[in-house]
């Protein structure tokens, strides 16, 4: 039943991969174009400009891709994100116009060279500006503190963005484009001189993004615990170096994140403390969230034929304050693994206890 | 449904409309300048005068500047039905979804075949760049197709039933994008791009030769452009009376604000001003003087579209008309005297009606959009249960309207430098 939203999620993620390979690597572009320094400044504005002609705008069609599927085979997760999202996507949007535009412009305008160094910075800064925002908007989904109710946010959802995890995801994506375009420009350059400007940046930029994905994972422990838990305990997933070495070296074995289970049983943790803190758990139904977070975790209201949304007149469950929460969640018991986040996390816990 | 306030609810239409509005501009000559650039590279072709090829390729670096500033207001586009209207793609987004799928693939199609025209001017045969320059005219105007039909959907639904809590069931996606609207709206949509985008270039370089009557470089483009305009601006009206036809019997509320009709009336008469001709809309909506038109009368206060769709009508068919006539007229002199023609007096005509084309065209989406309203979905969903229960939509209307303006305002800028340089050095 679950296996055609999976595939249409992970297209919706190969698009979206695509479109920081592509879209993001001319954001990238532009992070250079504003630090361009040394003698060979113009010249890598130059190299810049050439490398990425306008027909590039086409890039967003990955971008269209993603919104388009999400529309498509999730309307109302679709509709619930845009809501919650609402200001930091109008933010990007703005970004991805003035970015867009202002290139066209500096392009074809013909311009002198001070209105050609105008269109420059606001193409430069809005080429900075766009990925932190892109990012922070998927962060904000991984921390799992937006709340709709029947299409209504809850307290804190509209400012769910505005925290650690978002910024440092945010600053994770920018650092990811800046890499790209500086790989990219080394390859496309012909001249040897400007070619080691461009590694030398990648270099310092490759190091940016381990230290922003460090710091995105380290927010991500406290902000986005559910969604913590499981990426590190995919078998793909690298342990991070600060679990691995706890500080404490009195109990060396005792990582929170076991090392990986031997081949024939991939998915049994060999580690009796890992095992210790999930067996307790009934199996078959996902568990619900851990306490810190259950204030404000909630599945998400799905209207379907059998659970019809309350009507205009009803007390409807969205004028509920937010304390009532437990009630609610008693009242759709059904749905309470639909949250991503946590049936995610859970459906894991749930195949390694049964395997 | 969802309790966003009157005055957001206007704040999302607006800035709806207004994104709108402009992003189909862009749209429009991004999908009728390539058929100008085609037929300018097929006569280069035939003749081997390279005037043509000369045009061909500055209206291609033209198309460009407009390709994307269209794929980035396409992109805001694809947002704001979701940040603006979030509780309509809730129930729509599988259904629209479909046509804007075939849209992506139409769009990707265009996006490589124009990095073939654009770039491969030396690279490729040049049998192979006119037929790469057809590809993305036909592609180019596919997009169209596919969002209009979105569209016509919306106006006319079908493809699904509504379950009791309001939900969209049992969808199929294919009958939704074959909706009774769909034929009309699409023609005419189509045929409204070409003949808006040939208006407007016709129009430079009618400019152009008012300046300097030797140039030989606007004697071409203002025939290549005519060649598209006339025919164009002599069917759209006969398109456009069918889809006054059928828009009588699926969407009648609309037609009373089209036409401004009080009651419901047989023998309904055509009203202009202080003219009047009895009989005269019964017979145009339905082929015949006694039939019954129904007026604001037939429905509940809260379902009648809001006034300004009669004024937008008028102005569409006024253009229209205007438009149609300059075309026969022009038609008839040029194939009386085989030649272009080329007093000052056509050139002005050519030069006034420039922007004749665009005006008509938004104010055509007007009477189709606003006509719709008070719903989105025709029938099936109100657009004041639409929008967002963000609030308040002022701050985004506002930004998005002077972002509109500003961008409007540098696209014209870098237009005039770019023709002023065309004009310059060629004489
Ligand atoms: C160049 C532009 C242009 C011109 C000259 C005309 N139209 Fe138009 N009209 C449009 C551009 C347009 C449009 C912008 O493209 C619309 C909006 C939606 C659509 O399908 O086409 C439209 C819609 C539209 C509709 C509403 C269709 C609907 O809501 O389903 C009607 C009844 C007409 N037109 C009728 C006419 C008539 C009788 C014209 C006679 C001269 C005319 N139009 C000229
Ligand atoms: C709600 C309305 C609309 C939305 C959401 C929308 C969306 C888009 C998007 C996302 C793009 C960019 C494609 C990309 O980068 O992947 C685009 C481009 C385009 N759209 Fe729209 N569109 C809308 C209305 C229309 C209409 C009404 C037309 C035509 C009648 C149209 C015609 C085009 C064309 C031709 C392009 C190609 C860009 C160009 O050649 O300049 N669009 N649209
Ligand atoms: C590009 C040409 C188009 C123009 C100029 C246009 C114009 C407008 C206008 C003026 C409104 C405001 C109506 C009102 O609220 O009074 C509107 C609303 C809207 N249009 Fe269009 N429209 C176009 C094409 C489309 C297409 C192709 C779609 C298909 C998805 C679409 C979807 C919507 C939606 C969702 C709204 C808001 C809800 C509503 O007001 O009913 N439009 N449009």
């Amino acid at each position: 039943m679950s296996a055609l939203p999976d595939l249409i999620a992970s297209v919706a993620l190969a698009a979206l991969a695509l479109y920081m390979v592509s879209g993001g690597a001319d954001f990238g572009g532009g992070v250079w174009d504003l630090f361009a320094t040394g003698p060979r400044r113009e010249r890598q504005r130059v190299l810049i400009e050439t490398s990425i002609a306008p027909i590039w705008e086409a890039n967003h069609v990955w971008l269209i891709l993603v919104i388009v599927l999400l529309f498509t085979a999730f309307p109302r997760g679709f509709a619930d994100i845009l809501t919650g999202l609402h200001v930091p996507l109008s933010l990007m949007l703005l970004g991805i116009i003035a970015r867009g535009s202002a290139f066209v412009f500096r392009h074809y305008g013909q311009y002198d060279a001070r209105g050609h160094a105008r269109w420059g910075t606001v193409f430069a800064v809005s080429s900075l500006v766009t990925p932190v925002f892109l990012g922070a908007c998927l962060a904000t989904l991984a921390t799992g503190d937006m709340l709709l109710i029947a299409g209504r946010p809850q307290p804190g959802t509209l400012t769910a963005w505005l925290g650690l995890l978002p910024l440092a995801a945010g600053l994770f994506t920018l650092a990811l484009c800046a890499y790209l375009a500086a790989v990219y420009l080394t390859v496309e350059a012909d001249d040897p001189s400007l070619k080691d400007d461009f590694r030398r940046r990648a270099l310092i930029t490759g190091a940016l993004v381990a230290a922003t994905a460090a710091a995105s994972a380290a927010a991500a422990h406290h902000a986005a615990a559910p969604f913590a838990k499981a990426l590190f305990a995919s078998p793909w997933s690298p342990r991070p170096p600060a679990r691995n070495r706890p500080r404490r070296h009195r109990r060396p074995r005792r990582a929170v994140h076991p090392p990986l289970p031997p081949r024939p049983r991939p998915r049994r943790p060999a580690d009796p403390a890992h095992r210790r803190r999930l067996r307790p758990r009934p199996a078959p139904l996902p568990r619900p969230p851990p306490p810190h977070l259950r204030r404000r975790r909630r599945p998400r209201r799905h209207p379907t034929a059998s659970s019809p949304p309350p009507s205009p007149s009803a007390p409807s469950s969205s004028s509920l304050p937010l304390h009532h929460a437990p009630r609610l969640q008693r009242r759709f018991p059904q749905r309470r693994g639909r949250w991503v986040p946590v049936a995610r996390s859970s459906r894991s816990a749930d195949r390694r206890e049964s395997s | 449904m969802l309790a966003a306030s009157a005055a957001d609810v206007l704040f999302a239409r607006t800035q709806m409309a207004t994104s709108l509005g402009f992003h189909i501009v862009f749209a429009s000559i991004g999908m009728a300048m390539p058929i100008l650039m085609v037929m300018a590279e097929a006569v280069w072709l035939r003749t081997g005068d390279p005037g043509y090829l000369d045009l061909a390729k500055r209206w291609a670096k033209g198309t460009a500047v407009f390709f994307a500033v269209g794929a980035v207001s396409g992109t805001v586009l694809s947002f704001e039905l979701g940040l603006l209207f979030p509780e309509f793609m809730a129930r729509a987004g599988a259904i629209i979804g479909m046509p804007f799928s075939l849209e992506g693939f139409a769009f990707f199609t265009e996006a490589i075949f124009l990095g073939i025209v654009l770039y491969g001017w030396d690279r490729v045969r040049p049998s192979a760049h006119l037929a790469a320059g057809v590809m993305v005219a036909i592609s180019g105007t596919l997009s169209a197709v596919f969002v209009t039909l979105a569209n016509a959907w919306m106006n006319t639904p079908v493809g699904f039933d509504v379950d009791p809590s309001g939900a969209l069931i049992n969808i199929d996606p294919l009958a939704a994008m074959a909706s009774p609207a769909a034929l009309h709206e699409v023609v005419h949509t189509v045929l409204a791009a070409f003949m808006a985008t040939a208006f407007a270039v016709a129009a430079i370089h009618a400019r152009g030769l008012l300046r300097d009557a030797t140039s030989q470089f606007h004697r071409r483009a203002l025939a290549i452009s005519l060649l598209l305009a006339i025919p164009t601006a002599l069917a759209q009206p006969l398109v456009g009376h069918y889809a006054g036809q059928r828009v009588a019997v699926l969407q009648p509320a609309k037609l009373a604000a089209m036409e401004g009709l009080e009651t419901s009336q047989s023998n309904a008469p055509l009203t202009l001003g202080p003219i009047s001709i009895p009989g005269a809309l019964s017979f145009m909506a339905f082929n015949d003087t006694d039939a019954v038109v129904q007026g604001f009368d037939a429905f509940p206060a809260d379902e009648r579209p809001p006034a300004i769709v009669r004024p937008a009508f008028q102005i569409m068919v006024g253009l229209g008309s205007l438009a149609a006539l300059y075309a026969l007229i022009t038609a008839i002199l040029w194939a009386r005297r085989r030649r272009l023609p080329d007093s000052r007096r056509f050139l002005w005509a050519t030069l006034l009606l420039g922007p004749a084309g665009f005006i008509a065209l938004e104010a055509g989406w007007v009477v189709t959009e606003v006509g719709r309203q008070p719903w989105t979905i025709y029938g099936v969903l109100r657009t004041a249960d639409t929008v967002t229960p963000v609030s308040p939509l002022w701050i985004p209307f506002v930004i998005s309207s002077v972002v509109y303006l500003g961008l409007a305002w540098v696209v014209l800028t870098v237009l005039r430098r770019q023709i002023r340089a065309a004009g310059g050095d060629h004489p």
